[in-house]
């Protein structure tokens, strides 16, 4: 395990924005947070990154020394602003500087990172002049610059136009390979490309987490299709939900949830079935499910 | 108004040139300047000393 | 100690982009030798300017060197010192506004450490600023008018220096307490203004006070000696420089958010 988070809180004059929440973080992992504007997510991640101080709640560090664990992070926040003055290679300088790289290796890193996330032309160009684009990949690059062990991106790709989002979900695919990340988004298919697991965040609150298959797997069970050579009409209506294909084909909502009392009565009433599907919930349909508990 | 002394007074006028030029190459610089670029050019020319000062104060836009 | 180094150097390179340390020496010394230019050619201003009758003659005593500098000194202490906040007022307001605090604070950096970076920073440039305009002011008044000794130059110099980092770092605290550099400007210059007028008005209850530095440079300057309780105004001074330092790490660690 790399980071234990215990009942995180943070609370502002009147509204509640992170309530009490508890997850950890494995080691290598890449963890998706999900959830609406307004759930917590970026009031989570600065308090992991330290840029906040929690209400109450401990964060802690596998290993770790002090409390002051920013040297182990890399963070993204959602609109980096640099120094506008600044050249990116500056940037990375300050930067490299201040996680105490050492000199030696300093040089090394920046011409590395910024080759990883394709800035190597512009690195003697001043930021000021840069594009969103390219400021969220010199984020990455000042996140990335001094190795940490977990790399904090907030809402990386949402402010870019396809092409940027591409890049910089690639960048993370390759990444995940490398690092422990964290990171937030509201976008569901964002979390599907580059995440193996989720933490579904609403009102401050965990709804959800665990790995995306067992998202999916959790609520999937909640409709079943049978198709029979003769017509259907009469057999299940006063068991469960009906909804009609065609006559022999229905679509059945069991609630509770068992298939043998539906094959029971098809037995009964003498119907030979043709076909029998468990129907699986399709990742948004289990998320939205989530979302409205 | 009597003779004047050039070489006393001329370094005054040199560093208010030296000012004035300084702001005038910043103001062009600059991406963007708070309010419009001609009025601070005309602000730096125009008034000595206290135009270029005021310029390099507020003219620059913060992001 | 490497991490109080880079924020500096990162503090020196913004103000040689920005243009700080052109502007604020080259300000400082046209003040400065404007003094005695002007008190020099005063007969002649005076003369071209004022309608006298034919055949006035203006006598005007020649002012001693020393004069003309606790002049230059007086002048620094008005339009000098509202210069000094005025260049001082953003350095960490802006940062906070638009939010490159926060890829600062991610790392491992202390607040002292980024307090001290910021007081430093402006400190350096303004002495130096004033270190170049009263040379190049001596330079003239030793030119023009009687000379002033070197040793009474340089202590007024010094106490001078400690009014302008008593000045810097009221700066600074206000720096942490407000989010708006024109209000920065404006409660830092009130707070000295007012402690100036203060100490003017009680001026025995107030020998302590920071404000009564000027006088005091100014003192030795003529005299060549500090006036009275000068120790006790060094010490406050020093003191409450501390304070501001110590009250606006305190006051920036508890910021909500970097």
């Amino acid at each position: 395990m790399l980071v234990n988070i215990q009942n995180l809180t943070k609370t502002y004059k009147q509204h509640q924005a992170v309530k009490g929440i508890s997850f950890q973080i494995e080691r290598g992992t890449c963890v998706a947070l999900l959830g609406p504007n307004g759930a917590g997510k970026t009031t989570t991640l600065q308090m992991l990154a330290g840029l906040l101080a929690p209400t109450s709640g401990k964060i802690q560090f596998a290993k770790a020394a002090s409390t002051d664990f920013r040297q182990r992070i890399g963070f993204l926040p959602q609109h980096p602003t640099f120094f506008p003055w600044m050249t990116a290679k500056e940037f990375l300088q300050f930067a490299g500087k201040l996680s105490q790289l050492s000199k030696t290796m300093l040089e090394d890193k920046i011409t590395e990172t910024l080759e990883f996330v394709s800035l190597k032309d512009v690195r003697n160009k001043r930021i000021g002049g840069f594009s969103g684009g390219m400021k969220q990949r010199l984020g990455l690059a000042q996140a990335l610059l001094h190795e940490p062990d977990l790399l904090i991106l907030d809402e990386p790709v949402s402010a870019l136009d396809p092409n940027g989002r591409r890049d910089v979900l690639e960048i993370l695919s390759k990444l995940k390979r490398e690092m422990t990340i964290l990171f937030s988004t509201h976008v569901l298919h964002d979390a599907e490309q580059v995440c193996d697991s989720v933490i579904i965040l609403k009102e401050g609150s965990i709804m959800w987490n665990g790995s995306l298959d067992s998202l999916k797997n959790s609520q999937a069970s909640s409709a079943v299709q049978i198709k029979t050579a003769e017509s259907l009409e009469n057999v299940f209506e006063d068991l469960v939900m009906v909804e009609y294909i065609d006559a022999s084909t229905v679509t059945l909502f069991p609630d509770p949830f068992d298939t043998n009392l539906l094959l029971q009565r098809l037995m009964e009433k003498k119907r030979t079935l043709v076909h029998f599907e468990r129907l699986q919930d399709s990742l948004e349909d289990a998320y939205m499910k989530v979302m409205n508990q | 108004m009597g003779e004047i002394n050039w070489a006393i007074v001329t370094p005054l006028l040199i560093l208010q040139a030296i000012l004035a030029i300084a702001a005038l190459v910043n103001c062009l610089k600059q991406e963007e300047t708070t309010g419009p670029k001609w009025m601070w050019c005309m602000i730096i020319v125009s008034i000595s000393i206290f135009g270029p000062i005021l310029y390099f104060i507020i003219g620059p836009k913060k992001e | 100690m490497r991490t109080f180094i880079t924020l500096l150097q990162k503090e020196l390179m913004e103000n040689f982009r920005n243009g700080k340390w052109i502007w604020l020496p080259i300000a400082f010394m046209i003040i400065g030798i404007s003094q005695p230019i002007t008190t020099y050619y005063m007969p002649q201003i005076l003369e071209s300017a004022g309608n006298l009758p034919e055949g006035t003659v203006i006598e005007i005593p020649t002012p001693p060197g020393s004069e003309v500098l606790a002049a230059t000194l007086s002048q620094f202490g008005t339009v000098g010192s509202l210069l000094f906040v005025l260049a001082a007022m953003g350095v960490i307001a802006n940062e906070r506004q638009s939010r490159a605090l926060t890829l600062v604070m991610v790392r491992p950096v202390s607040a002292f450490q980024y307090i001290a970076s910021k007081w430093t920073g402006q400190i350096l440039i303004a002495l130096i600023a004033f270190v170049l305009s009263y040379g190049l002011t001596f330079y003239y008044t030793n030119l023009l008018f009687e000379p002033v000794r070197w040793e009474f130059l340089f202590s007024s110099f010094l106490i001078y220096s400690l009014w302008i980092i008593f000045l810097i770092s009221v700066t600074i605290l206000t720096g942490t307490l407000l989010k708006s550099a024109s209000g920065i400007a404006a409660v830092s210059v009130l707070t000295v203004g007012g402690l100036s007028v203060i100490s003017n008005l009680f001026s025995k209850f107030t020998a302590w006070s920071p404000t009564n530095l000027r006088a005091h440079a100014a003192a030795i300057l003529m005299n060549g000696k500090l006036l009275e309780n000068s120790l006790t105004v060094i010490l406050t001074t020093s003191a409450l420089t501390i304070l501001c330092l110590l009250l606006a790490t305190m006051r920036f660690r508890r910021f909500e958010q970097y």
